[in-house]
This record gives structure tokens, sequence and C-alpha cells, in this order.
């Protein structure tokens, strides 16, 4: 399996995933919703109208990130560029996590070991993206 | 460079400086979020723990987003597809931004009046980006991507 297999098989999961949950976040109900985030991040949230719309906006962009993920798949020489910015946003994303842990426990109530544990899982997922991008040209 | 590259490329600085300033905002500072979103918007709201938190995704998401655009500066031919794509988002949030005007006065108190400005800002921007980029590139078998590029990139 190739480097470029691997890096196109990372870029499908970050395409379907961001473009299922950005649907799921712009169109599914305040109920559904809240019940997909305890599923999926083991959060407790209280839906107020204000964190709806902020999280249909997210799913907007997370909309818009799959895709470009997909124009990447397509041609990852071309558009390396998104590769970089795919990459370094999943480490952010992890950092940020750590770095707020107090916060969204104190926020949300979730359980510290699935917290540090999806953080390195997205960690992971962005330093395998920068690792496999394809070289640039000369 | 051609008055049309120009106006491309000083569209797409519009179109990813605000977005990355907005996103550093949300990620960085919640009192610089809320002073920019009323200057903005005359947005009005509460920062709940929860609303507090969710800035910060939403923040690196949209910074991003402006970060992109501003890269496709260098070479509006070869991401083209990304200029596309931007223009279709700027130009989907504005129509979002109508169909729940009453929704973000309820919300966020934000004036009709300036929420139309909004409309009409990112309407026209996604619609000057998708009038200036670059024409699309003739078809070419794959592996002969350096061509593609070559004869995109050198225009009169």
């Amino acid at each position: 399996m190739t480097a470029q297999t691997i890096l196109r098989a990372i870029l499908v999961l970050v395409a379907v995933s961001h473009v299922v949950l950005g649907l799921l976040a712009c169109l599914a109900g305040g109920g559904t919703v809240t019940s997909l985030i305890a599923d999926i991040y083991g959060v407790k949230i209280t839906l107020t109208p204000q964190l709806q719309h902020l999280i249909r906006i997210v799913g907007a962009f997370m909309i818009a990130i799959g895709i470009m993920a997909a124009f990447a798949i397509r041609d990852p020489i071309k558009n390396r560029a998104i590769v970089d910015g795919i990459g370094i946003l999943q480490i952010i994303r992890a950092a940020q996590r750590v770095v707020f842990v107090s916060q969204i426990q104190e926020a949300f109530a979730m359980p510290p070991g699935r917290l540090y544990l999806q953080s390195a899982f997205f960690f992971a997922l962005g330093l395998v993206l920068i690792l496999l991008r394809p070289k640039a040209r000369a | 460079m051609s008055r049309r590259v120009l106006a491309l490329r000083l569209a797409l600085v519009l179109a990813g400086a605000v977005p990355l300033v907005y996103g550093l905002a949300a990620l960085l500072d919640a009192r610089m979020l809320m002073n920019l979103t009323g200057l903005l918007s005359g947005a009005q709201y509460t920062l709940t723990p929860a609303l507090d938190y969710a800035r910060k995704p939403l923040g690196i998401y949209v910074a991003m987003f402006g970060a992109l655009l501003l890269y496709t500066i260098a070479d509006p031919a070869r991401y083209r597809a990304v200029i596309t794509w931007g223009a279709v988002l700027l130009i989907a949030r504005g129509i979002q931004r109508l169909l729940i005007a009453g929704e973000l006065h309820e919300l966020f108190a934000i004036p009709f009046a300036r929420n139309l400005v909004h409309v009409v800002y990112l309407c026209a921007l996604g619609t000057a980006l998708l009038l200036l980029r670059p024409p699309a590139a003739a078809p070419q078998a794959p592996g002969q991507w350096n061509r593609r590029r070559t004869a995109s990139t050198v225009r009169p």
C-alpha cells in the first residue's frame, strides 16, 4: 500500500465524517443533536437556541472542510494546501481540547479519559496527514 | 498581471481576511469576539459556559476557511476549485442569513437592516469570486497535471 493510498483513505475518512456530522449539525432537530453529541462525544449539553444556532454555523463550515477534503482525494498533489490545512486544523483542535480540558469538563461534564482519547486520535490523524502529504515541487 | 487577476486577488483578500480575523478572535478572546460581533452585526447575547466553549471550534473552522482562501491568492488557477467552493459557501451563507433573519433578530437582536447589508455583502462577494475566477482548464489525461498547470497559469 503506497503512502498516497493511505493518505487518500484518511482523506475519505475526514471528508465523510465532516460532511455527515456537518449535515446533522445543520439539519437535525434539538433533541437529535443533543443525543448525537452525547453518543459521539460523551458530552451532556443543555441546548439553548443560541447554542443550537452556533452549532449550525459550525456544521456549515464542517461541510465546507469535508468537500475540500474531497477535492484533495481527487488530486492530493494539486491540492497539497488543503491537506496541510486539514492536518493543521486537526492538530490545533486536539491541542485545544487538552488546553481547555477543565473548561470542557465544567461546561459539558465530559469524562477526562474520553477527552484525552479523542485528543490523541485527532492529533495522530493530523500528524499522519502532514507526514503523508505529497512533496512540494522544486 | 491583468486587471481581472488583480480584481480576483483583491476579492480573495477581502473574502479570506475577514473570516481569518473573525475566526482568530473567536478562538482567542471572548471579549474581542463579542466586540467584533457587536460592531459588525449589532448582535447582543450572553456568553454561557457552553457558548463560550463552542466559539473555539467554530473559530478554528472559520479561520481555516479564511486562511485557505488567502492561500489561493498565490496561484488562483491551481486552486480554482477552492475559489469556487469558497464562493458557493459565501453565497449559501448570504441566503441562509436571509432565510433566518427572524431567528437572528429574535436570538441575537440583530437589526433586519443590518442583516440585509450582510446578505448583500456575502452574495456580492461570492458572485464576484465566481465571475472573476480563472476559466476551467481543458480536461487532461491522468498524470499530466504539470502540463495542465503550466498551460493554465501562463496568461497574457
